[in-house]
C-alpha cells in the first residue's frame, strides 16, 4: 500500500502539474508554428491573466466570471500589443532578434508589475470555491475527487478538460481550416504567402493575439491551483517548464505540447520525490530529460519540420 | 530549428543560473574561523586564540571597561518577565563589563563621530516583502538612539543591502559593504545560507559579524560571529517540548530545504523528539528553491500515509515555499498545525498569504520568534511606534520594522560594550563571554559559545486579524 501511494501520488500529481505547464506550452507552440519564434514573453501573458482576474474581483468587485474575462482580456490585448509594438516593427530582423525581444518584454514586464502592484502575494480565486453543482445537486466536492488517495480538485480537472479543448481546437483550426493552413504557410514561406493574397500582418496579429488569449487563460487558470501569485508569477513559476514541455514534444505539435507537458509535470514531481538531497533535482532532472530527448530526436517526440 | 533551440536553452539556462543557491557556496569562503588581514592575507587570529598584543582579538592597551551604558539612552534596562516585559528608552548593554578598547585595533568604519554598520537581508527571494518595509525599517531604532545622542557619543549610520535570498548575492553584497562602504561590521537580518556564507566571508577579513541565530554547523569555529538569537538546533529542542506539553500532540513531521545548514537543525529536532516521546511520522526535504507547483506537490504530500497522518509538521524552508506547501496540504484535506522556529515565517506578511492561501490555518500555526508579537509592541517598548510614527509619519508601519527595531536594539547595546575606545578587536573582546539584555529580544550569553541565545518568544496565526495575524502568545521562554 505504501509503495502504491509512494509511485501513484507522484504519478497524480505530475499528470495534473503537467497539465498546466501543458496549457502555456501550447501558447508557445502555437507562436513558433506561426512565425518561428520562441516567445519568452508568454509567462507575463499568464501573469496578466491571473492580475486581471483580482482586479476584476478585488478592485471592481466584479462576479468571478466577468473577473476571469478581464483577466483573458488582459492577456489577449497583450499579445496584441507585443505584436504590433515589438513583433511587426521586428518583422525583417532575424528571428533571434525577436526572440530576444520577447525576452526583453519579460524583463521590462515583471518591474512593471512590482511598481504597480508592489511585491507582496496576492490571491488566486479559483472557478468553483464550493465544488461543482448542476441544478443544486453537488457533483464534484471542494475538494474535488480522490485518485490514488489524491485530490484533484475541480481547478485541476478544468484546467484538465481546458488543456483538451484547447488542444483539439488548435488541431482543428491549423489541420482543417483555410486560415489556419493560411498561417502554417506564412511561417514557412512568407513571401510566397503574401503574393498568393494572404496578408501577413493579420495572420501576424491573429496568432499574437491568440497566444496571448491562451497565456491570459492560463494565469486566469493556473494561478488557483497554489492559491496565490506575486508579480512575474508567470515567468519565474511556469514559463521554464512550459517551454521544457513544448521543446521536449516537439515545437510545431500540439498534441506534443500536451504530452510535454505531461511528461514534465512527471519528472518534476518524482526527481522532487525522491531525489531531495540533490539541489535543484528537478531541475537537474527536467534538463536531463530534455537534453536526451534532443539527442535521440532533435525536434521533439511529436515534431515535425513542419 | 537547431539554432534558436539553443539559443533558447542558452536563455532558460541563464534565468535558472541566475535562480538559487550555487552548491558549495556556502563552503566556498572562509577559513573555518581565521581572521585574516585583507590585504596581506596574513592570519590574525585562530580558532581559540583571542589573546595577544597589537593586532590581537581581545586587545591591548588600557580602555576603559564600558559597562552596558548606551550614550544618550535612558539606561533603563529592560525588565524582562515571562509574559510581560517593561520596555526601555535607550539601547541599555545589560553586560556587567568590557574588555578594554585596543589600543591598535581597526577602527575601519568608526570615526570620532561615527559608526557604520553594514546589514543584509532577503528583501527579495524568500517572501513577498514590501521592500519599503525594510527601507523604513533599517535605521529606526539607530535614527532613534542618534536623536538622543548615539552610542557613546558616536551616531550610527546603516548600509543595508538585498541579499536576495541567495549565498552568491550575499557574499556579493557583504563584500560591498566591506569594501567600498566601508563598514565596521556586518549584520545578517535572516536566512540560513546567506547568513553562513556572509560570515564565514567576514571572517576572512576580520569583520564582526551578527546575525540571527540559525546553523551552528559552520559557524561554530567562528572568532568573529555572534549570534543574537537561538539557533535552530537549541530551538528544535524547544519545539518538540512545545509540540508535547503546549501542542499536545504526539505524531509530528518536518518539511525542510535541502540545504546542509539545515543539517544539524534536522537532527537536533529529530533527537528532541525522541527525547520527549513523539513520533516522526513525516520527514522529508525538498529543493530550497522549490517553484510553486513543486512546494504545492510536496504539501500535499504531507498527510500521504492516511494512516499515519502529522498532527504537528515543523517547516524549515522559505517563507514563500512554505505558502504553497500549506496550500498544497490543504487541496488534499490536509490541515496540520504548522509549528517551527526562525522569524521569517512568524511575519505578519507572511502570516497574510497563509491566511489567504489556507484560512482553516488559523489558531494552526505557531511559530517562535526572538521578539514579540507586534500586537503587543507597547508593553515591550513603547517608543517603537512613537519613532516610527515621528521618522516614518506618511508610512504604513508593520512587524518588519518592528524585527528590525528589536535586533539592532540589542546590537546598540553590544556596540556600546566597548566603550569610546571602538575597534573591530575591542568589539570581539567585549562581546565575548559577556551577556546582554534589551527587554525586547531573549537575553543573550555568550559565556559558553558565540551563540548566545537563551529563550524565544512565541507567536500565533489570528486570520481574524487583518492588522496583525500573528499574535502574541508567550514570552521569553526557556522551556515549555
Amino acid at each position: 500500500m505504501v509503495l502504491g501511494i509512494a509511485i501513484a501520488q507522484p504519478a497524480v500529481f505530475g499528470i495534473v502539474n503537467g497539465a498546466a505547464f501543458g496549457l502555456v506550452a501550447i501558447g508557445l507552440v502555437m507562436i513558433y508554428k506561426s512565425s518561428r519564434v520562441f516567445n519568452f514573453a508568454a509567462g507575463e501573458f499568464a501573469t496578466l491573466g491571473a492580475f486581471g482576474t483580482y482586479i476584476g474581483i478585488k478592485v471592481l468587485g466584479l462576479p468571478y466570471i466577468l473577473a476571469a474575462i478581464l483577466g483573458v482580456a488582459a492577456g489577449t490585448a497583450a499579445g496584441l500589443l507585443t505584436e504590433r509594438l515589438v513583433v511587426r516593427p521586428l518583422a525583417d530582423r532575424p528571428k533571434v532578434t525577436v526572440l530576444v525581444a520577447t525576452a526583453a518584454i519579460a524583463t521590462i514586464a515583471i518591474p512593471l508589475e512590482l511598481m504597480i502592484g508592489g511585491v507582496k502575494t496576492f490571491p488566486a480565486r479559483p472557478a468553483f470555491e464550493n465544488g461543482v453543482s448542476i441544478f443544486g445537486v453537488k457533483i464534484i466536492s471542494k475538494l474535488g475527487p480522490s485518485i490514488f488517495g489524491v485530490r484533484v480538485s475541480p481547478q485541476l480537472l478544468l484546467i484538465m478538460v481546458s488543456l483538451i479543448a484547447i488542444g483539439v481546437l488548435l488541431v482543428w483550426f491549423f489541420g482543417r481550416t483555410d486560415l489556419g493552413l493560411a498561417t502554417l504557410a506564412t511561417s514557412q514561406e512568407p513571401t510566397a504567402g503574401r503574393l498568393v493574397g494572404i496578408r501577413l500582418n493579420r495572420i501576424s496579429m491573429l496568432t499574437w493575439g491568440a497566444a496571448g488569449f491562451l497565456g491570459g487563460l492560463g494565469g486566469v487558470l493556473l494561478a488557483p491551483v497554489t492559491a496565490s501569485f506575486t508579480a512575474g508569477y508567470g515567468t519565474t513559476g511556469v514559463l521554464i517548464s512550459a517551454f521544457t514541455a513544448a521543446v521536449v514534444g516537439g515545437m510545431t505539435s500540439i498534441p506534443g505540447a500536451f504530452l510535454g507537458g505531461i511528461l514534465v509535470g512527471l519528472v518534476q514531481t518524482y526527481a522532487q520525490f525522491d531525489l531531495t538531497k540533490v539541489t535543484g533535482a528537478s531541475s537537474v532532472a527536467l534538463f536531463v530529460m530534455l537534453v536526451a530527448v534532443l539527442l535521440i530526436r532533435p525536434t521533439g517526440i511529436l515534431g515535425t519540420e513542419a | 530549428m537547431k539554432k534558436p533551440v539553443v539559443i533558447a536553452l542558452v536563455l532558460a539556462g541563464m534565468i535558472l543560473a541566475a535562480c538559487g543557491q550555487k552548491a558549495g557556496v556556502h563552503l566556498a569562503s572562509g577559513r573555518n574561523g581565521q581572521l585574516v588581514n585583507p590585504d596581506t592575507g596574513e592570519v590574525i587570529g585562530g580558532s581559540g586564540s583571542a589573546a595577544g598584543a597589537g593586532g590581537d582579538l581581545s586587545g591591548a592597551g588600557g580602555g576603559a571597561a564600558a559597562g552596558g551604558a548606551a550614550g544618550g539612552g535612558t539606561a533603563a534596562g529592560g525588565t524582562s518577565k515571562a509574559g510581560a516585559a517593561k520596555g526601555a528608552g535607550g539601547a541599555t548593554g545589560g553586560g556587567s563589563s568590557a574588555a578594554g578598547g585596543g589600543g591598535a585595533g581597526d577602527t575601519t568604519g568608526v570615526t570620532d563621530s561615527e559608526i557604520v554598520v553594514g546589514l543584509h537581508a532577503p528583501v527579495t527571494g524568500a517572501a513577498p516583502f514590501p521592500t519599503t518595509s525594510f527601507q523604513d525599517g533599517k535605521d529606526l531604532y539607530f535614527n532613534y538612539l542618534n536623536s538622543k545622542g548615539g552610542i557613546n557619543g558616536r551616531k550610527v549610520r546603516v548600509v543595508f543591502e538585498d541579499d536576495g535570498y541567495n549565498p552568491s548575492q550575499a557574499v556579493s553584497k557583504c563584500k560591498k559593504m566591506v569594501e567600498q562602504d566601508h563598514v565596521f561590521m556586518l549584520v545578517g537580518g535572516g536566512g540560513t545560507d546567506q547568513i553562513v556564507a556572509c560570515s564565514q566571508y567576514a571572517a576572512t577579513v576580520g569583520v564582526p559579524y551578527l546575525a540571527e541565530g540559525v546553523s551552528e554547523q559552520g559557524l561554530n569555529t567562528l572568532q568573529n560571529y555572534f549570534a543574537l538569537s537561538m539557533t535552530y538546533k537549541a530551538q528544535g529542542s524547544l519545539l518538540a517540548q512545545y509540540m508535547k506539553n503546549v501542542l499536545h500532540v504526539t505524531k509530528v513531521g518536518m518539511l525542510r530545504g535541502n540545504t546542509a545548514n539545515f543539517d544539524d537543525a534536522h537532527t537536533g529536532f529529530l533527537q528532541a523528539a525522541a527525547a520527549n516521546g513523539l513520533q516522526v511520522v513525516f520527514d522529508k526535504s525538498i529543493d530550497k528553491n522549490a517553484d510553486a507547483q513543486t512546494a504545492f506537490a510536496a504539501g500535499g504530500s504531507v498527510c500521504s500515509n492516511a494512516t499515519n497522518k502529522p498532527e504537528a509538521v515543523y517547516p524549515l524552508i522559505a517563507p514563500s515555499i512554505w505558502i504553497q506547501i500549506v496550500a498544497g496540504a490543504s487541496a488534499q484535506a490536509c490541515n496540520p498545525i504548522w509549528s517551527g522556529v526562525g522569524l521569517t515565517e512568524g511575519l505578519n506578511t507572511v502570516g497574510t498569504a497563509i491566511c489567504g492561501a489556507s484560512p482553516q490555518t488559523s489558531g494552526r500555526a505557531h511559530f517562535f520568534s526572538p521578539f514579540p508579537g507586534w500586537n503587543v509592541t507597547d508593553q515591550f517598548d513603547p517608543a517603537y511606534r512613537q519613532a516610527f510614527a515621528q521618522q516614518h509619519p506618511s508610512s504604513k508601519i508593520d512587524d518588519i520594522s518592528w524585527a528590525l527595531w528589536a535586533a539592532e536594539k540589542l546590537l546598540g547595546s553590544q556596540l556600546a560594550a566597548p566603550g569610546r575606545n571602538l575597534t573591530r578587536q575591542s568589539f570581539i573582546s567585549a562581546v565575548n563571554g559577556h551577556s546582554f539584555q534589551t527587554g525586547i529580544y531573549p537575553p543573550v550569553n555568550y559565556a559558553g559559545s558565540r551563540f548566545g541565545g537563551t529563550a524565544v518568544h512565541v507567536v500565533k496565526l489570528n486570520c481574524g486579524d487583518t492588522n496583525s495575524p500573528y499574535e502574541n502568545e508567550a514570552n521569553f521562554k526557556t522551556g515549555f
